[in-house]
């Protein structure tokens, strides 16, 4: 294993490529999770921080393992958002009468919240197969077929079949979630 | 020709240069596919619609922010050492805290003896909340009866006449690794815990926060919690920068390592009041987050299991078999560390650090 710092200095120059080719897109892609400009960034950056822990040396390799773990790291901050707004809704709810809270159900903000397309897509993405947002996040992140193929190591061919797939998959969660 | 399937019909809405000119004609003409394609079309149109939006970075400036950031002084050992000494901190800590609350308040008289380990899911929010318990000075009192007395050894030769068990050792090393290495000894300790209702009421007291009230049964129980010789192998890599002492600042946030740990099982026992009583007071304290209670009630044989703290957005944990026995891994969703524990006739093990779950496992299944 190498370390960051020893990455830092002995592949700087192969470091800082990597970082100022794919800095945006890998922001792009955590944007399509999060749809949070500042939490997208903050998700670029821990994977390029990761990247660099992590002692690869082979940088040609380097996007079949920044994409991924984008897609797994701005699941997991939404993950960690949500526990924080569960959290912070019963801590809420234990302040409030049943009779507030009832009012709250119907109050055309709380409605608007729900309505709110990023709120619906951030809650359907952690309902759907990870490797369903995957593909997604790339391919709404910009990604080419065969640059998902190569990224994901999977057939071209296939990508069709999974996005269609995914897309489906997450309406349906979309759906469910509206309907309720 | 045959129908296009859904795949090849998503596909041909985004690139349709990648099929043949027959292929485009079909899937322009054929009812079927038609049909189906517009199904597609719609799953699509809604997709390209709720992750619409642009986002704009200056790489620039993040990359400066990021070298900052990864360069910045950091202790490698994170999580990996704690995990190293899970056998010990979750006996001792999780064990004295949780493993009298479950459903064993049939028996005046407790023992635990660990068996095996059970994760439990804990996120960040729940980690920050736990640090707000209040102390267990603040509902007890805390008694060293025994202070466990650390010593290291040239050799697990050694350390073993100490230990007074067969210490195994490893057998098969990740690369680079099997210079560098120390070993410790830790000899039997014994600390008691007496609850107290009369400190409890000083801590409400004193910090204007509310705590449940302790019950009569509770108020005086004695756990008392006694642990046997512990084993600590630490194997680190010879890398060249451990070859030069000017690079010393480097090696140590950048040597590779690993913890081995050898324990003989720890014993829990308390008196005075049930479990059952014990488990309704701890898990009502304010800050244990009704999740974290939930997965606590719900471990079944609490006697001989040990709850680990999985974070749920930093680790992940699985049931491995090592050396024949049923173990738990738990690995850092990065892959930059892992760790595993297992218990065999009545020893806990662990190895964890730095590396990857594949040398981890290496070196555990091959002790000796």
């Amino acid at each position: 294993m190498v370390a960051a710092t020893t990455l830092i200095d002995s592949a700087e120059p192969a470091f800082e490529h990597l970082f100022l080719d794919e800095y945006g897109r890998v922001v792009s892609v955590a944007f399509r999770i999060t749809r949070d400009a500042a939490e997208a960034e903050d998700v670029a950056q821990d994977v390029f921080a990761r990247f660099a822990r992590s002692g690869q040396t082979n940088f040609d390799r380097a996007r079949a393992w920044l994409y991924p773990a984008t897609v797994h790291i701005a699941l997991n901050a939404l993950r960690a958002r949500r526990r924080r707004s569960a959290r912070e809704h019963r801590e809420f709810a234990l302040r409030r009468s049943t009779e507030d809270y009832a009012q709250r159900a119907t109050d055309p903000q709380s409605i608007l919240e729900r309505s709110d397309d990023a709120a619906l897509l951030r809650t359907a993405l952690l309902r759907i197969p990870s490797r369903d947002a995957e593909i997604l996040a790339l391919r709404y992140g910009g990604f080419s077929y065969r640059e998902i193929a190569e990224t994901l190591g999977i057939d071209a061919a296939q990508i069709g079949t999974r996005l269609a797939r995914a897309e489906r998959a997450l309406k349906r969660e979309i759906e469910r979630e509206t309907s309720r | 020709m045959k129908h296009l399937d859904s795949g090849e019909l998503r596909r041909m809405l985004d690139e349709p240069q990648a099929f043949s000119d027959q292929a485009r004609l079909h899937a322009a003409t054929c009812e079927q596919c038609r049909a189906r394609a517009a199904i597609v079309a719609a799953d699509a149109a809604h997709a390209a619609r709720i992750f619409a939006g642009e986002v704009s970075a200056d790489a620039g400036e993040a990359y400066l922010r990021a070298r900052d950031f990864v360069a910045a002084p950091r202790g490698i050992t994170r999580w990996y050492r704690p995990l190293a000494a899970a056998a010990l901190a979750a006996a001792f800590v999780l064990g004295l805290l949780f493993t009298p609350l479950g459903g064993y308040g049939r028996s005046f008289l407790t023992i635990f003896e660990p068996r095996q380990f059970q994760p439990i899911e804990v996120s960040r929010a729940d980690l920050q909340d736990l640090h707000l318990l209040p102390q267990a000075d603040d509902v007890g009192i805390q008694r060293v009866v025994r202070k466990p007395v650390r010593q290291s050894y040239d050799s697990i030769t050694a350390a073993q006449r100490r230990t007074g068990f067969a210490v195994l050792g490893p057998t098969v090393l990740p690369a680079h690794f099997g210079v560098v290495r120390s070993f410790f000894t830790m000899a039997p300790g014994e600390m008691t815990f007496t609850f107290s209702a009369a400190k409890a009421r000083a801590f409400e007291r004193r910090s204007h926060k509310s705590l449940p009230p302790m019950p009569r049964a509770l108020d005086g129980t004695t756990v008392r919690l006694q642990t046997g010789y512990v084993f600590n192998g630490h194997y680190e890599a010879t890398t060249s920068q451990a070859a030069h002492p000017q690079t010393t600042h480097k090696r140590s946030r950048g040597t590779e390592f690993f913890e081995l740990i050898e324990a003989q099982s720890p014993h829990v026992t308390s008196t005075g009041a049930s479990l059952d009583t014990l488990e309704r007071y701890l898990l009502a304290m304010p800050n244990v987050s009704p999740q974290l209670a939930a997965q606590i009630r719900a471990l079944g044989d609490i006697q001989n299991t040990v709850p680990v703290p999985v974070v749920i957005d930093k680790q992940t944990a699985r049931r491995v078999t090592v050396n024949g026995a049923q173990g738990l891994a738990i690995g850092d969703n990065t892959g930059l560390g892992a760790g595993v524990m297992w218990e065999k006739n009545g020893m806990i093990y662990v190895v964890a650090g730095p590396l990857s779950m594949n040398d981890v496992m290496a070196v555990a299944n091959g002790l000796r």
